[in-house]
C-alpha cells in the first residue's frame, strides 16, 4: 500500500482527494461505458463516496483500481436493474465507425455485430480484458469467478469472433 | 494440453514462461494455429482501436462530495446517530428532577386494584342516589306505616279524633335512625376496633360481634346494638373513623318521638274500642270474623306500642350498626403504579419509546440511505 492511501485510511482529506484525482478517469470510463454519461458520472461518484466510507475495510487483495472497479460495478449493475436496461450496451462501449478505408469500416461493423452476438458473460470478460485492460486475476475478482473460467470465457469468446468474422478476418 | 485452448492466454502474457515457450514453439510448427493467433491479434487490436474513450467529467463535483473525515464511531453506523441521540434525551429527561409525566390519568385510574375501584364507583354512585332517595325513601316507609294504620282504623277521621295535633306526625329524615351498615377504610383496624368497643360501651350499647381479634391488619367486621337515642352520635363517630366506601341503611325507622308514639297508641286504643262496639251490634255471623281479626291485630299493635314507649322510657330501644373495617394499605393501589416509582431505565425506556415518532423514521431513511450506496 502507498503513502497516500495509508494516509486516506486514516482519514485524510487530501490524501481521499489525491485518490480520487488518481483514479477517477479509469472508473469514470468504466461507468460511462455501462450506463451512459449521465448516469455513468453518477455511478462513479457514489463510487468514490463508498471508497471514502469503506477504505478502511479494503483487505488489499487486489489492486485499489481493481477493488474500486468492483464496487463501480456493483453500483452500475443496481443501478442497470433499476432502470431495466441492458448492462453492456454497446453504443457506449464504442464510438460510430469511423471514415476510413472501406474494408476497414465493413471489418469493424462485421466486429461489432459478432460481439452483440456473444453471450453476456463472454461479452463482459472480453470488454474487461480487451478494453478495461484488466488482467483475467482481476477480471476473476471483479466477477468473483475462478480465474481458468476467464481464461476459458475469453478463448471460447474469440474462437467464436473469429467463426463470425470467417476467412475475412483470418 | 490443447495448444488451442491456451492461445489466447498466451497472447495476453497469462501463461507461466515455461507454457509460454511451449506455446511459442507449437505456433512456429504449426501454420494453422499461426494464422489462428494473427486472426486473435487482429480482433484483440480491432477492439481496442473501435473502443470509446469519454471525456472526463464531474473529477471537481467527484472532490467536493469528499467529506472531511468522520471519526470512526460515526462513519460506521451514521444510521443509528438519531435512535442513540434520541436515547440519551431520554436518559437525560429520566434525570430531570421535574421530568414530564408518564402516567396518564385514565391508566393510573385504570391500573388501580379493581374490586377497590368498583366499591368507590359504588360509593359515588350510593352518596348520589342516597342524596336522591333517602328523604323519599324514609317518606315511603312513613307513608307505608301510616297506610296500614290507616286500613286498621274502622274510619278514616279516627286519627284526628285524638287530640293535639296530627296523630301520625313521624320523624323527618334527617332525625330518623335505622340499622345501618358501613364499609370503612381505615389507617389501622385494631386500633378502629378497640375505639368502636370504648364508644359502645359508653352508649351502654351491646356488641354482638367485636371483629377477628388479630394484631394483623386484616378486614374485620363490627356488630353491635346501640341504644336508638345515642345511635346517630356513634354512627358519626364511626364515620370519622377512616373513609366510607359503601354506607346502607335498613330495617324500620325507630326513632318515633314519644308524642307521636302515645298519640299512635291513643288512636289504637280508639280503634280497639270501635272494633268492639261494632262486634256486638253485629248482626250476621258472617260479619264478625273480620271483625275478629282486626281486633286481634290492633291489639297486638297497642301491644307492641306500648313496648316501644316503656324501652323509649327505660333507653332500651336499639338499632344496629355494622362496620366492616379494611386495612387502607390493601385498598389504596399498589406504590409500584407511581411514576416515582418506575425503575429509571424503565422511565428511559419509556422515554425512547416516545421520541420513537422522532428516531424511528429517520433511522430507517439512513439505514436504507447507507444500503443504497
Amino acid at each position: 500500500m502507498d503513502e497516500t492511501t495509508s494516509r486516506a485510511r486514516t482519514g485524510d482529506r487530501e490524501a481521499m482527494a489525491a485518490l480520487v484525482r488518481e483514479h477517477y478517469a479509469v472508473v469514470y470510463r468504466f461507468c460511462v461505458r455501462r450506463l451512459g454519461p449521465d448516469f455513468g458520472q453518477d455511478a462513479a461518484q457514489e463510487t468514490f463516496l463508498t471508497m471514502q466510507k469503506s477504505l478502511r475495510k479494503w483487505e488489499e487483495r487486489s489492486s485499489l483500481q481493481t477493488w474500486l472497479l468492483g464496487i463501480a460495478h456493483n453500483h452500475c449493475r443496481k443501478i442497470s436493474t433499476k432502470r431495466r436496461q441492458d448492462p453492456l450496451p454497446l453504443e457506449n462501449w464504442f464510438d460510430a465507425p469511423k471514415d476510413g478505408p472501406e474494408q476497414q469500416v465493413t471489418d469493424r461493423e462485421a466486429l461489432r455485430s459478432a460481439l452483440s452476438r456473444l453471450s453476456q458473460d463472454h461479452r463482459e470478460v472480453v470488454l474487461l480484458h480487451e478494453i478495461e485492460g484488466l488482467r483475467y486475476a482481476e477480471i476473476a475478482g471483479l466477477l468473483g469467478i475462478p480465474e481458468g473460467t476467464v481464461k476459458s470465457r475469453l478463448h471460447h469468446a474469440f474462437r467464436h469472433l473469429r467463426d463470425c468474422l470467417g476467412g475475412g478476418m483470418a | 494440453m490443447n495448444e488451442r485452448e491456451d492461445l489466447k492466454a498466451y497472447l495476453d502474457g497469462e501463461l507461466s514462461p515455461e507454457r509460454s515457450e511451449q506455446m511459442r514453439l507449437a505456433i512456429a510448427a504449426d501454420p494453422e494455429l499461426q494464422a489462428e493467433a494473427d486472426s486473435f491479434r487482429r480482433i484483440s487490436s480491432d477492439l481496442q482501436e473501435m473502443a470509446q474513450i469519454p471525456p472526463i467529467h464531474g473529477l471537481d463535483q467527484a472532490l467536493a462530495r469528499i467529506s472531511p473525515s468522520r471519526p470512526w464511531l460515526t462513519s460506521r453506523i451514521s444510521w443509528a446517530m438519531p435512535s442513540v441521540f434520541c436515547l440519551a434525551v431520554a436518559f437525560g429527561m429520566s434525570l430531570l428532577p421535574g421530568r414530564p409525566s408518564l402516567v396518564r390519568p385514565e391508566i393510573s385510574a385504570a391500573s388501580e386494584d379493581r374490586p377497590v375501584a368498583a366499591e368507590r364507583d359504588l360509593k359515588a354512585k350510593s352518596e348520589s342516589a342516597a342524596a336522591r332517595a333517602s328523604a323519599s325513601e324514609i317518606d315511603q316507609d312513613a307513608m307505608r306505616d301510616q297506610r296500614t294504620k290507616s286500613l286498621r282504623a274502622p274510619s278514616a277521621a279516627a286519627p284526628q279524633e285524638t287530640g293535639a295535633g296530627s296523630p301520625l306526625v313521624l320523624p323527618t329524615p334527617q332525625e330518623s335512625v335505622r340499622d345501618t351498615k358501613l364499609r370503612l377504610e381505615v389507617a389501622s383496624v385494631t386500633q378502629a376496633q378497640s375505639l368502636l368497643l370504648n364508644e359502645v360501651a359508653r352508649a351502654e350499647g351491646v356488641v354482638e360481634s367485636p371483629g377477628t381479634p388479630t394484631k394483623t391488619e386484616v378486614l374485620t367486621i363490627f356488630k353491635a346494638k346501640i341504644p336508638t337515642a345515642r345511635f346517630q352520635d356513634i354512627l358519626e363517630r364511626t364515620r370519622s373513623l377512616g373513609h366510607v366506601v359503601v354506607e346502607s341503611q335498613s330495617g324500620p325507622v325507630r326513632n318515633l318521638t314519644p308524642e307521636n308514639a302515645r298519640a299512635i297508641l291513643r288512636t289504637q286504643k280508639r280503634m280497639l274500642s270501635d272494633y268492639k262496639t261494632m262486634l256486638q251490634d253485629a248482626e250476621s255471623p258472617l260479619a264478625e270474623s273480620p271483625l275478629r281479626a282486626q281486633i286481634d291485630e290492633t291489639a297486638k299493635s297497642i301491644q307492641e306500642l306500648e313496648e316501644v314507649i316503656d324501652a323509649q322510657k327505660d333507653g332500651s330501644e336499639f338499632s344496629t350498626l355494622e362496620a366492616v373495617l379494611i386495612p387502607r394499605q390493601t385498598a389504596t393501589p399498589a406504590p409500584a403504579r407511581t411514576e416515582a416509582d418506575v425503575p429509571f431505565v424503565n422511565r428511559a425506556g419509556l422515554y425512547f419509546l416516545y421520541l420513537s415518532p422522532l428516531w424511528l423514521p429517520l433511522t430507517v431513511w439512513l439505514f436504507l440511505r447507507r444500503r443504497r450506496v
